[in-house]
């Protein structure tokens, strides 16, 4: 396997020409294989009450080995594929649902489901142990890091122990030589934790922070339906996952992109030395601590949330009513999408999902919609 | 009759695109390593692939020029906090932003170079091309680990060198001992480039702007100069010197002409246009431009001149209004005359140096880029031009004991000033300062390398009006002589490729 060469222009002469050049960015592999997985399911079906009740339970492993992994194929240069990582799935997916006597006039059902997912990176060729490189925010911030022992696509951030109050703090804050960690900083700055304890802050302090990957995800539909009136609610939710709110970068900073403006309302709440309850450094057209220049966990948030994704409620007309007008069925409905999210989350909208890897730049949020309708057969 | 059902859906429907599935198939024709130099266009090809990532914003645009911004002539002028971490030396700077490509840019062309060091030899071509196209290699590999080697390396620990035997090896390359090791190969890339280029004037125009003999020794006492092997720099400065085909021009102004880009002081520049949809090369003149460019084009700001290097200028020094700009200079722009005033520069000063490609009315396209966002011109900026090669030959003459009056004053007669005798260091780092100003022949590291610059960066600069613009800055030799490694190639290298000390 031989990657197609990639293609640039240039300019060159005294009265510049437009010339074509030829190079090898991605690299081959001529020993690359398929990759081997192995898969184990468990797997459990259960019906109670004619099938008004049933439990379904999936469990599942899958190794993989030989995995096809894209590397940096070298400073310089592009990516090549290479075989070699070995990774963990495993992973329970339940569900149960349930539903009331069909006989009745008023009738229901409830379903849920559940589903947990982990992975672990277990290795990877050559005994390295990390691979490839983080998407970043404005090419500033890479969180991302992909480490053997760890999930894959964590968060890799320095550390904060909330904001210096006072000169004192700062003064305080001494590594074992007695230097300042922070000599930058003024109050109102970021405390960050001098991880590897080396008197100072930079990119060896960075420390794992969770993921995007959720601890569990679920999904609860409900319905009930009594005489000509029909309910549908579908709720949908993560918990555990970790956030990116990078747009804390963008619209918080005063200074980051050399523009001062077009920032978020909650800038209105920044430390000043009378507003010192807060998570929000103080407003400085420079930087110096690196407040928003360090890839920290101030970034970092719970991205769990709950969202009543959709909520439809319909009347269907009696037939007997409808068939002297020549209409065979009727039906009005009102549906709801997005009625309710419930979410510490701060960025704009929780349902980031794995995009990006978790780190959210300000991703258009979903809006909520309310649709009315008519459903009518001749 | 019949009875027919119309289904009448008013609702607000959600549309899923399908996925289309890629298939193996490789397309037919194409260009892949296994098909690839086999001809001598194959070669010219893969030479030509070496010059593509110079038109990068962060090569000659500014990249290094966030380096030379450092010294003290001249403040970033707009607020930008990556920028000042940079210049103010601040370990927040280097995880990522405008610095964090310098390395992985560099070796990209290293890596071509490499290529086609492995495999043009084998090729059946024209003999004279053959030797050109690996000079072409040498010159450029020397050019981009002398760039990154001054700036990243030093006695505690070298650049890493990828040779030609391990040019495919996806393992990391840990970092050469020290700087010697890589002085020694750039010495020697140069020295083979310097073999087998041809001189400039055996390059037909369409071909300027390709390396050639003069250009490799030219790089070659600098890179002594730096070494601090002074005989040598003066050697290799003497052999530009004596071939005899370059020289000064008459009038310092014209040398910053597009009309002069291969003029008489033409030795390696940054070859620019305006050509295309979004020009090509270097946008140093836009970024050098008031920022929003008085509402005529989007000049960026940055980089603006301080009142240290203003006064630096003798009176009657005529390179000073070629090289700045004051409020109330008269100059040229978009066709009509203005008076020079910012609505934004920090400093109240701007360089005038790149400023002629903005002069001509309807600029836009001919002498500009159609693209404000990637505002390169048709200037091509100097990257090492003759009278920087007078200047080395004159330290290397001084760090000798020598006497260095003819270089000394031959950039001094040209600049209007009068002839002095028995030039002293002083005398050669200003004029190196007022000679070169605003250019990549990089005044930080000229302040770095005699171990002026803790003191000169303990001091505040000035803007026009006297005032304060930029607060004394902390130097600590011992960490700040080099710049941080990117911290990408620490983290891609898994951590093979080790941090500088103290950064």
């Amino acid at each position: 396997m031989s990657p197609n060469l990639s293609v640039g222009s240039v300019y060159i002469g005294s009265d510049p020409n437009q010339l074509n050049g030829y190079y090898s960015y991605d690299r081959a592999n001529p020993n690359l294989t398929w990759a081997k997985s192995r898969q184990t399911d468990v797997g459990l079906d259960l019906g109670f009450l004619d099938e008004r009740i049933t439990l379904n339970a999936d469990y599942f492993v899958k190794n993989t080995e030989d995995m096809l992994m894209n590397i940096p194929a070298g400073i310089g240069l592009g990516s090549v594929w290479v075989n070699g990582g070995k990774v963990r799935d495993n992973g329970i997916e339940l569900s149960l649902n349930y539903n009331s006597d069909p006989k009745k006039a008023f009738r229901y059902g409830v379903g849920a489901n559940f589903s947990k997912l982990n992975d672990k990176l277990v290795s990877l060729p050559n005994n390295i142990t990390t691979y490839g490189t983080s998407p970043s925010v404005r090419g500033l911030l890479s969180p991302i890091r992909t480490e053997v022992g760890h999930p894959l696509y964590s968060f890799y951030s320095v550390k904060t122990d909330g904001l210096f109050q006072s000169q004192d703090q700062i003064n305080a804050y001494k590594g074992s030589n007695g230097t300042l960690i922070q000599p930058n900083a003024k109050p109102g700055d970021i405390k960050f934790v001098d991880a590897n304890g080396d008197g100072k802050i930079d990119d060896n302090d960075r420390q794992f922070m969770g993921s995007a990957y959720p601890n569990f995800s679920y999904g609860v539909s409900l319905n009930a339906s009594y005489k000509n009136f029909d309910l549908n609610i579908f709720l949908q939710g993560v918990q555990g996952n970790k956030l990116y709110n990078a747009l804390k970068y963008t619209s918080l900073n005063a200074g980051g992109l050399g523009q001062n403006y077009n920032l978020l309302k909650d800038v209105l709440n920044a430390w000043t030395p009378t507003n010192t309850n807060t998570n929000i450094p103080r407003v400085t057209a420079s930087d110096n601590n690196g407040n928003f220049g360090t890839n920290s966990d101030f970034y970092i948030e719970n991205g769990s949330y709950m969202r009543v994704k959709n909520v439809t409620l319909g009347y269907t007309v009696a037939p007997r009513l409808l068939s002297k007008v020549g209409i065979s069925s009727l039906r009005v409905y009102t549906t709801a999408n997005n009625l309710f999210t419930f979410t510490k989350y701060k960025g704009f909208d929780p349902e980031v999902g794995f995009d990006n890897y978790g780190i959210d730049v300000g991703r258009y949020p979903q809006s909520r919609s309310l649709i009315f309708g008519i459903n009518l057969n001749l | 009759m019949k009875n027919i059902k119309n289904a009448i859906l008013l609702s607000v429907g959600l549309l899923l695109a399908a996925c289309s599935k890629n298939l193996d198939i490789k397309p037919q024709g194409a260009v892949s390593e296994n098909n690839f130099w086999q001809t001598g266009d194959d070669a010219l090809l893969g030479v030509n692939a070496m010059y593509e990532p110079f038109d990068g914003e962060e090569f000659y645009g500014r990249g290094y020029m966030w380096f030379i911004n450092a010294s003290d002539d001249m403040v970033t002028g707009r607020i930008n906090t990556n920028a000042d971490a940079i210049k103010n030396f601040n370990r927040t700077y280097y995880s990522g932003g405008y610095t964090v490509d310098q390395w992985d840019m560099r070796y990209s062309v290293i890596r071509r170079a490499n290529d086609l060091i492995n495999k043009v030899p084998a090729i059946n071509m024209d003999a004279t091309l053959k030797n050109r196209y690996l000079g072409e290699a040498y010159f450029l590999s020397g050019l981009m680990y002398f760039q990154m080697a001054y700036n990243y390396a030093d006695d505690r620990a070298g650049l890493p060198v990828i040779t030609r035997a391990n040019n495919n090896d996806p393992n990391p390359t840990p970092r050469a001992a020290n700087i010697t090791v890589n002085y020694n190969y750039i010495e020697s890339e140069l020295k083979k480039a310097a073999s087998l280029l041809p001189y400039l004037g055996q390059l037909n125009t369409a071909d300027y702007g390709r390396p050639h003999k003069v250009a490799a020794w030219a790089y070659l006492s600098k890179l002594y100069l730096y070494k601090k092997d002074y005989a040598n720099a003066e050697k290799y400065a003497d052999s530009v010197i004596n071939q005899g085909s370059r020289s000064l021009m008459p009038n310092y102004a014209d040398v910053f002409k597009a009309a002069n880009n291969f003029g008489s002081e033409y030795i390696w520049s940054a070859v620019s246009t305006a050509k295309g949809s979004s020009g090509w090369g270097s946008i140093l003149p836009g970024v050098m431009l008031e920022n929003k460019g008085w509402g005529q084009y989007n000049g960026w700001g940055y980089y603006q001149p301080t009142k240290e290097l203003y006064d630096a200028f003798e009176q009657g020094d005529t390179r000073r209004e070629a090289t700045i700009l004051k409020p109330g200079d008269k100059f040229m722009y978009f066709g009509t005359l203005n008076t020079y005033a910012s609505v934004n520069s920090l400093s109240g000063y701007q360089f005038n140096k790149y400023m002629e490609p903005f002069s001509y009315a309807n600029p836009v396209g001919s002498s500009i880029s159609p693209n404000g966002d990637h505002p390169t011109t048709n200037l091509n900026v100097p990257l090492m031009r003759y009278a920087e090669v007078i200047l080395i030959k004159a330290e290397a003459e001084l760090m000798q004991s020598k006497n260095a009056d003819i270089e000394i004053n031959m950039i001094r007669k040209r600049a209007g000033l009068a002839a002095i005798q028995n030039a002293t260091m002083d005398e050669l780092k200003k004029q190196r300062r007022c000679e070169l100003a605003g250019e990549w022949a990089d005044r930080h590291r000229d302040l770095v390398r005699w171990g002026d610059a803790q003191a000169t960066y303990a001091k505040p600069l000035h803007g026009s009006n006297g005032q304060v613009i930029w607060p004394a800055r902390t130097f600590d030799p011992s960490i700040n002589s080099v710049w941080a490694v990117p911290q990408t190639e620490i983290d891609k290298s898994n951590g093979i490729i080790k941090q500088n000390a103290g950064w």
